[in-house]
């Protein structure tokens, strides 16, 4: 019997042919609050206005993108923020928008935006209660916000995913954090790891959370959801990640990345003429480069120790921690231990 | 698939829905119900071919045009057609014109 195609196999397919599927457009690095764990790095010089915002997105759609991603910084603090997603709809792509909410509490700017008719909204969610949320944010009344905003979206039908990065400050909010989302119908993904901001600054990494609260709700999750955090499987075929294949990230500047993570300058959209080609020939260094390490990590760094294989590892993180793209980093390996350490915690509880 | 539709029954991709080909396959997106597919063979011909002017007997009739001989029977053809194009107006991709 055939087997049926999955989306999995044409993202595989994205990736072999270097199709850069999902394009994610960091609008601006302003942004309303301000948050004590932000890996943003803003150089002060001029952002792309809405027309090179737009040019930019009809040449990444010639060169195959599908899935536009606007963030920032907080994209909704751009006034031109409207015409940019109107620019994503109009040329037929699927618009996701990564924001922190307080703009979509207004009920007159969530019907402007449902009507843009979003794929996903992906919104940061720090905490279960106003004080640790607005703690992490630096802004009173942020909290409130966001509910009023989530509210909103759910109200208008529309696909939310809440997002947590898992800090000292919320660590023993986890289920409840669930808990509040869910009032919204909305499912929460949480991000262990605390990064180095873009520019290497290592100051945020002193908010990660400690190990075993974490190691307590990742066993409990597995169980509750069948997301057991597993190894990987040293025979899985492919690169560790896809950045500069499937993934491209343009700054505010119109500089061009191989993810958001990742921040190997490749170039500048507004200098390359024909996007496509130059994704396709890998016409300079960086971006052979880090299709070369992310083929080569699976059976280097990612293979060399058991917490190696559990860890949720990022070239682009550890090489803005570590200096190399193959150093495992302090970040990566405390993730691995504790993904192992809640697998064995879920295996024997079962 | 309503059973009133018949041949003469007109679909529409809806405005939201977003499309691309990979090869031989298309992923189609639908915003309003949060929902994505792949189509491929005469699927993907199918939702390509949607203008909102072609009726399902249309569209019946350009899959056949496709089809190695012996033919099927239309009326079995214009059946999967209204039934795949219901499947797809359950999921928020294509609406009755």
């Amino acid at each position: 019997m055939e087997r049926r195609v999955t989306i999995g196999d044409l993202f595989d397919r994205a990736a072999a042919e270097a199709r850069p599927v999902v394009a994610q457009l960091e609008l601006t690095y302003k942004c309303n609050l301000r948050c004590s764990f932000c890996y943003n790095a803003p150089a002060g010089r001029a952002e792309l206005d809405g027309d090179a915002w737009l040019r930019s997105i009809a040449k990444l759609k010639a060169a195959g993108a599908f899935h536009v991603i606007l963030t920032g910084g907080e994209p909704f603090v751009r006034r031109d923020f409207w015409k940019i997603a109107a620019g994503v709809r109009e040329q037929g792509l699927v618009l996701r928008v990564y924001t922190n909410g307080v703009a979509l509490a207004d009920e007159a700017c969530a019907d402007r935006y449902a009507a843009l008719a979003p794929f996903e909204t992906e919104v940061s969610l720090h905490g279960a209660d106003a004080a640790t949320h607005d703690r992490l944010t630096g802004v009173r009344g942020s909290f409130d916000k966001l509910l009023a905003a989530l509210g909103n979206l759910s109200r208008r039908g529309l696909h939310v995913v809440a997002k947590t990065p898992v800090t000292k400050d919320n660590q023993g909010q986890l289920r409840a954090i669930e808990e509040v989302a869910g009032r919204f119908g909305c499912k929460v993904t949480f991000d262990l790891n605390i990064t180095p901001t873009d520019d290497g600054d290592l100051s945020p990494l002193a908010l990660a959370a400690e190990a075993e609260p974490l190691v307590e709700f990742l066993a409990d999750l597995a169980a509750r959801r069948g997301a057991v955090p597993a190894p990987r499987d040293p025979r899985a075929a492919g690169p560790a990640c896809n950045a500069g294949r499937t993934i491209v990230t343009i700054d505010p500047y119109g500089d061009v990345f191989p993810c958001v993570a990742w921040r190997r300058r490749l170039g500048n959209i507004e200098e390359i003429e024909d996007f496509a080609s130059f994704w396709r020939t890998a016409p300079v260094a960086p971006l052979t480069e880090v299709r070369r390490i992310a083929d080569e990590l699976p059976r280097t760094t990612l293979a060399a120790s058991e917490e190696a294989s559990y860890a949720a590892f990022c070239p682009g993180a550890a090489e803005r921690e570590t200096g190399s793209p193959f150093s495992l980093g302090e970040v990566a390996r405390r993730s691995g231990e504790i993904r192992r350490a809640a697998h064995r915690r879920y295996l024997e509880r079962r | 698939m309503r059973d009133t539709d018949t041949a003469a029954t007109i679909f529409r991709r809806r405005p939201d829905v977003s499309f691309t080909s990979f090869g031989d396959e298309l992923l189609v997106v639908a915003p309003a119900q949060s929902w994505q597919i792949v189509l491929n063979g005469p699927g993907k011909r199918l939702f390509e071919l949607l203008d909102g002017e072609r009726a399902a007997g249309d569209l019946a009739d350009a899959l056949l045009e496709d089809c190695e001989e012996p033919l099927p029977p239309r009326d079995e053809v214009v059946a999967d057609v209204l039934e795949l194009l219901g499947d797809l107006e359950n999921k928020g991709a294509v609406q009755r014109v």
